[in-house]
Order: structure tokens, then sequence, then C-alpha cells
């Protein structure tokens, strides 16, 4: 994880950028408490706020509750994240139910479903734009619906 | 042969020999593979740049191991060490939503010269927006499409069991492509909107999760690679026909399907007498390959990561806010996702430049999914008005997938290619 830059914005303007120590604590997992100065990040709404950390050919968006609890990631570039480090207790759960969905005789498709009990895994797009979203229902704040999550 | 023995002089010299065809000389070994200079054999013939393709159909293999609205073409590799050894590949997926020639190191039969990185072998590892995933190692071959030369370029095989593949390429984090029975084809040949399947972020960085370099079969080092050794568009190598491809596809009138379809990948825009753009209007992407699609019936608002690619077997859309699309059902056997109206029903959406201009509306019929792969039809895969729903809470887009290519001709503009329709990347239609 070296070499992150990590920014937090809102209505993709980038309002300021962090260095390397509050990265190491902005890439938390699903369901993970996050420490924020608060003062520092950009509220999107009421509800939530959303960073950014960007890789070489990747951009994480980790969405954080007003409680600094990481309720989804979604993610766009050349590659998909390794799930492990962002799914967090959710992983496990993540990788049995990705077992299970096999390929059916639709074909070759452009996205694919990971329905857990709990977690929900959401990968689509294309080579140049691989896209993704990953979210907890029981983690979404009062109030915020998935679609909310882009 | 090893790569470095032959004179730098008869790289890129055009050699008058064919390649798997009559009599032919071995063509000299490059020591060094360069944008300028990947080495080139044989002559242009006239039509030599129509490439034919099937949809399901002969050259999809064997009935039983193709999927709905699979399109498929042929590709001649040869040996980069001796360019008369040559072998015809079938079953090859043709995706405008991918770039590079991927082939299934179980159907290479002739030899191929591994693609080094500093002293080490290189190999990738390539995620889809399915989930799926391809490993292997990067290897030069020459490879021939249709009757053009053949140009010798760095492909992926694909080989899972190829050294030590890094975690992404597992089954812990995706659904590798394992063999062709497993993927539904020998290969992908990816003629999308860029010249090289990653670019700029893989020249600039070590840690792109892309390319690797192997030492034994020890693969965990990223490494950087140049613009000239990623796999390239194979398209954008060939001596004239160079800046994209027209995919031509005949119309599906029947709403139950077809059982096949001829037609052509074209090489080259404005290029040849038969690749002449006329009644096309042209969508500029945005850097990353997207445009812009607005589907009323949805919402009123644009989806700027909308995109055109035919190796999605269906069109895949949010769904329409009245009902009128209900989803076939609740299990994967029941086709959970796929639309399932009652009737047929017709729509039509808005797609525009990644800048909102131009624009122009696009028509299709969306049909019951589970009736187009019943049983009792089962003599048709081809279907004009196959479609699915994307996941629920997934943010919106539209992938206009193959049946959007039926009955049209698709102008695919490769990033920073001219032609007579404008400056890559862009789509025409």
């Amino acid at each position: 994880m070296k070499n992150l830059r990590t920014r937090v914005f809102g209505s993709a303007i980038l309002i300021a950028t962090f260095g390397l120590a509050f990265a190491t604590s902005a890439t938390a997992a699903l369901g993970e408490k996050v420490t924020l100065d608060r003062s520092r990040m950009m509220v999107l709404n009421e509800n939530f706020s959303i960073h950014e950390t960007k890789s070489p050919g990747l951009s994480v968006w980790e969405y954080i509750s007003n409680s600094g609890i990481v309720f989804a990631v979604t993610w766009k570039g050349n590659h998909h994240p390794d799930l492990s480090q962002y799914l967090g207790n959710y992983y496990k759960e993540y990788q049995a139910a990705s077992q299970l969905s096999g390929k059916g005789r639709q074909g070759r498709l452009a996205h694919r479903v990971v329905d857990g009990p709990r977690v929900k895994v959401i990968k689509f797009g294309h080579m140049r734009s691989i896209q993704g979203k990953a979210y907890a229902q029981e983690l979404l704040p009062e109030g915020v619906s998935p679609d909310e999550i882009r | 042969m090893k790569l470095g023995s032959l004179t730098p002089l008869l790289i890129g010299v055009l050699l008058l020999f064919g390649c798997g065809g009559s009599s032919s000389t071995p063509a000299s070994t490059p020591t060094s593979f360069s944008k300028q200079t990947y080495p080139v054999v044989g002559t242009y013939a006239t039509g030599g740049n129509v490439v034919p393709v099937t949809v399901n159909g002969n050259l999809c293999g064997s009935a039983a191991s193709q999927y709905p609205n699979e399109i498929c073409t042929s590709v001649t590799i040869c040996s980069p060490s001796n360019s008369a050894q040559c072998q015809t590949i079938s079953n090859v997926l043709v995706d405008t939503g991918s770039i590079g020639l991927r082939l299934f190191s179980s159907v290479i039969s002739v030899s191929l010269s591994p693609v080094t990185n500093g002293s080490m072998s290189l190999a990738e590892c390539v995620q889809y927006g399915d989930g799926s995933s391809q490993w292997g190692p990067v290897e030069y071959a020459y490879v021939k499409l249709g009757s053009e030369p053949a140009v010798a370029m760095p492909i992926m095989v694909i080989n899972q069991s190829y050294g030590t593949p890094p975690a992404a390429c597992t089954a812990a984090q995706s659904t590798p492509d394992t063999s062709p029975a497993d993927a539904g084809f020998n290969g992908i040949i990816g003629v999308g909107l860029f010249a090289q399947d990653c670019g700029a972020e893989c020249v600039s960085d070590f840690g792109n999760q892309q390319y690797y370099t192997c030492s034994g079969s020890d693969c965990s080092s990223g490494a950087k690679v140049d613009l000239d050794t990623q796999v390239q568009h194979p398209v954008s190598l060939v001596p004239t026909d160079n800046n994209g491809v027209i995919l031509k596809l005949p119309a599906v009138s029947n709403v139950n399907g077809v059982a096949s379809l001829s037609g052509s990948l074209v090489l080259g825009i404005g290029t040849q007498t038969n690749n002449t753009p006329s009644g096309v209007t042209t969508y500029p992407t945005d850097s990353n390959g997207n445009f812009s699609t607005t589907f009323a019936a949805y919402r009123a608002s644009a989806m700027t990561d909308s995109f055109i690619d035919s190796g999605s077997s269906a069109l895949f859309f949010p769904s329409p806010t009245n009902g009128s699309l209900p989803d076939c059902g609740t299990t994967e056997a029941d086709e959970k996702g796929l639309y399932c109206p009652t009737s047929v029903q017709s729509f039509s959406a808005t797609a525009a430049g990644a800048s909102g201009s131009p624009s122009g509306n696009v028509s299709f019929q969306v049909a019951n999914a589970n009736q187009l792969l019943a049983s009792s039809n089962s003599a048709n895969q081809v279907f004009s008005d196959f479609a699915s729903s994307l996941a629920g809470g997934s943010t919106p887009y539209f992938d206009w997938g193959l049946p959007f290519f039926y009955g049209r001709n698709v102008y695919v503009g490769i990033d920073g290619t001219t032609s007579s329709l404008g400056t890559g990347p862009y789509w025409s239609y």
C-alpha cells in the first residue's frame, strides 16, 4: 500500500489532500471505524462522507457514516481492488457466496453480482474501466439507500 | 532460436512470403521489438482486410460449447522465430470491450518467444468487468488477420498453471478462465478503442496490479512495462489498415432469434475502397472508453459510464420504472437478472458522445429471455432482443452488448488515430 494518496472530496471537487498517515487510517474495511479529523472532511450530505484513495490504475471511494464506520466501497480503474483488504469481516462470507454463483446459460456478461447474507458485491465495466461496489445492508446509515452509493 | 540472434536490419522488412500459406521462407527473428519495427511478413492483397466472423455458427466451435450471442473469428499465429510455422485457431471471441489477443496455451502448437522485462519473463493478470480473470505469460507471436501481412507482437497466453498467479487472478478473488471448455472460447481478440491493454499506468508504476515479472514460478513482482511491450491491439499494428475496425453484422428480424449469423470484421477506416465510411455519426468516448446514454424509461439523467461491447451477450441496462420488464426469476436456474416481459417490448434510448454531443436515438426490443432460451427454441442462439437488468443497487450504465451490432456497421476508432470520422477513441454507427 505504498504511494497512496488519499483525498477527501465532495461533488467531484477535491477539497484537501492528506498525507500517508491519514491514508493508513482511511483504508479501513467494511464495518471498521475510521478515525478522521472531521473538521477536514467534506461531508457530502447529512448522512455520510466519501474518501478517495488512489493507487496505480485504481481509484477507491470509501463511504463513511457520521459515526466513522465504512459502510460501502466503490472503485474504478484497470483492475478490481484486493477485496480481502476492503471487505474486512465480510470477506469470508463474500468468498463463500462467490463460489455458489456459477455460470448460467446467459453467456458472457458484463457484470457479476455476489449476494452474501449480509454483504453484496457488484463488479462491472470493461477493460480500462473496471468498476464495482461493495456494501453491507446492515451498515447503511438510516435514510441511505444503495442507489446513493455511486 | 532466441530473440537477439538476428540482424536488426531485417526488422520490419516486408517479406514476400505469407504465413501459413504456400512456399515460405523463415523470417528473421528481430533483435528487439519496438513500436516502429514490429516485424512484418507478407504483403497486402486487395480485400485482405476483411476478416470473416460468425455469431454462433461455424467459427464458434461445437454447438455444445457455445453460449447465446457469441461472436467468433479465427486468427492465424506463427512462430516469431519461424514465420512459416503457423496455425489457425478458431472460436476466438471478437471483443470490442477489451484490447489484445489472448489465447489459451492448450490450443497453441507453434513455439512462441517470451516477452522479457529486464532479464525476467513478463506475465499478466487481466480482470474483466464480469469478475472473471485470465493469467499467463506475455509472448511474441506473428499475428495474421484475414489476408493482411502478419505482424509480430506481444500477445497473452492464458495459462492458469503458469507460475504462481497473483491473488487477483485466483479463485479467491475472481473467476479465472481455466480452459477453453470453461470459458466457452479458445481465446479473445480484443479490438477495442485503445492501442494497448493497459496504457500509461503500467508504464509508470510497478503497482499496476496487471503486469508481473516471473523468476521461476515466483511471479509476485509488479512490472513497469513500456507501451511497446504491453499486449497490443492487433489491428493497430498492421501496416496500413491500423486506425480502427468496422464490425458488420446483418439484422435479426425474427423475435425468436436465428441459429447463426455471418458477418465481417473490416480492418481500417477509410484506408481502402472497402472501408470508406458512409452514413454514420461519430460518438467520441472519454479517456476510459465510456460515452453517454440516456434511457428515459428509467431516468432522465445521462448515464456517463455507458459503453458498446461485442463481448457482452446481451443489452444491459437499468429497469424501466413502469415495470414493463420484470425479472425472469429469483434464482440463477430461473435466469435471475434477465428480463422476461409477457410480450415483446419496444424502447428507445439516446446515446451521445462523452461531452454530450452529438446524440442520437437507438431503438431496441426486449423479448422474454426464458422463452428465447427454452429448449423448444434451442435451434436459435442469436437474439437481437436478449436483455438483462443491472444488479440491484448498481451504479446505472447502459452496456450496448452484441444485440446492438445486429443490422449495423459499427466503427471502432482507436485512440490517437485519425480517419475521416475524427480522432479516436470514438464509436461511429
